[in-house]
């Protein structure tokens, strides 16, 4: 395509205000974009698209003039050069997007932010690669907080609102590559006001992005209940042929459900590849602290790198739960008048029968911490060497311990 | 791609990060039918029950009996 093709066409969307043409033809993605720029600049090494995009309408004019520079310094390979013009083509159109009175301008707005992101780490990559200070991505979240406060304000037409999860979803990104979580909080607050437009008029793709930082978040501020219905949500929501995302979610929430005392089914399992959890699903089901630990040494690097492996040690004294209700029950069987007291001795015995031997001291601090974190109910007696435990309901649900946390 | 094999080894924490981001989707919106139906499934929670029917707990209980004889044993000496 010809510049001035490409200049045609961007006109006539312009005219008939069609936002997902308009779209794609700013995406620096876009082949035609990246070829009529080319094509401008064969044999004319000076060009300038100023003049040539002067004749679209105004703020249009400014906006492509400084994005086809942006696309220019692409070419180029000057990535910092092509931020510095990305954020220049970003002011025209803010005041575009602002004055003009239809809600057409949502769907170039998209183009407009992903650009800035994508260009952003670019020049990050490229600074880096210079020993400099990467500071481009922190800059874009910046200039995203613009965009957001525009879009949530909406000028002429409340449509306009629907820009802003789009543009939660990517600042959110750009706070956990950064490490600036804190960050997010505000974002989601304000993504639950009143102020926000309703969560489901937000496409598809939009709301299970954001559900699965939600949850991620959650993860990592402890809010497991929280984490698994926003979680629970990106995966029930998530497209069928979304496999990295779909994989993406099961690796935080199967974690956190197995933290709830919710255990993953076989069909799920299979169905996800969920492998490397079926011996720790087992000594969760069965008590067995023996697999348990040698798991979490076997796959130690596994997990680490997949930045789940705090999460599943914390489940170490889900299954000492366990086996201590094994211990329970079985002693009830033997002694039923003394069911509600268990010797410390038969939890040691339990332990060492798995393999594990403990000295008293360290049974006995296991089982405090199992009261302390509420994973059951009772009191130690250590004088007696012996824990007596609540008459009913001695070990309460799984996902009420973990609250406690 | 030059040393491909190399490149395999250690990911960098570019790429640890980058992997662990929520891709663009290729659709921007789709309704239910898009949806899997496999993903509400099953997550179980009737597994923490008192049930000792299995090998440990019958082990187990086997090992406690053996102890209890024991000390019978030795506190009737």
């Amino acid at each position: 395509m010809s510049f001035a093709a490409y200049l045609q066409a961007v006109g006539a969307c312009i005219a008939r205000q069609d936002g997902p043409q308009l779209r794609d033809l700013v995406t620096i993605d876009s082949g035609a974009a990246q070829q009529a720029v080319m094509q401008a600049r064969q044999g004319n090494p000076g060009w300038n698209p100023a003049h040539a995009t002067s004749r679209l309408p105004e703020g249009w004019a400014e906006f492509f003039s400084s994005h086809c520079a942006c696309l220019v310094a692409l070419q180029d390979g000057s990535r910092v050069e092509a931020y510095e013009k990305a954020v220049a083509a970003l002011h025209p159109f803010l005041k575009v997007f602002r004055e003009d009175a239809g809600a057409w301008v949502v769907s170039p707005m998209h183009s407009v932010v992903h650009n800035l992101r994508s260009i952003a780490q670019m020049a990050d990559h490229e600074l880096r690669r210079a020993g400099q200070r990467p500071d481009k991505l922190g800059d874009c979240g910046d200039q995203l907080r613009k965009c957001f406060a525009v879009s949530l304000q909406a000028p002429g037409n409340k449509d306009k609102k629907l820009a802003a999860l789009d543009i939660v979803n990517l600042s959110i990104k750009i706070y956990f590559r950064l490490n600036t979580l804190r960050l997010c909080k505000n974002l989601m607050r304000t993504v639950d006001s009143r102020q926000f437009a309703a969560f489901n008029a937000f496409p598809a793709a939009q709301r299970v992005t954001y559900k699965f930082y939600v949850g991620r978040l959650a993860v990592f501020n402890e809010n497991y209940q929280e984490a698994r219905a926003s979680l629970e949500y990106a995966l029930q929501h998530c497209h069928r042929a979304a496999q990295h995302n779909k994989a993406l979610v099961l690796k935080y929430l199967v974690p956190v459900q197995l933290l709830l005392g919710h255990l993953p089914s076989p069909a799920l399992v299979a169905a996800h590849q969920l492998h490397q959890y079926e011996p720790i699903i087992a000594a969760m089901r069965s008590g067995d602290v023996k697999l348990f630990n040698d798991t979490m040494d076997a796959q130690q690097f596994r997990f680490i790198q997949e930045g789940t492996y705090l999460l599943l040690e914390k489940l170490r004294y889900a299954v000492f739960r366990r086996l201590l209700r094994k211990v329970h029950a079985v002693h009830a069987k033997l002694e039923p008048e003394k069911r509600a007291q268990i010797p410390l001795a038969q939890f040691q015995a339990a332990l060492a029968t798995q393999g594990l031997e403990l000295d008293m001291d360290e049974v006995e601090c296991i089982a405090a911490n199992l009261i302390f974190r509420k994973y059951v109910k009772g009191y130690l007696s250590h004088k007696a060497k012996v824990m007596v435990v609540a008459k009913t309901d001695p070990f309460p649900p799984l996902d009420t311990a973990a609250l406690a946390d | 791609m030059a040393e491909p094999a190399k490149q395999q080894q250690q990911p960098t924490q570019e790429q640890i990060v980058e992997e662990d981001e929520f891709e663009e989707f290729a659709v921007e919106d789709w309704d239910a039918s898009a949806e899997d139906p496999a993903n509400a499934a099953l997550w179980e929670q009737d597994w923490d029950d008192d049930n000792i029917q299995d090998d440990f707990s019958q082990r187990l209980k086997a090992e406690l009996q053996r102890q209890m004889q024991q000390q019978q044993q030795g506190a009737g000496k």
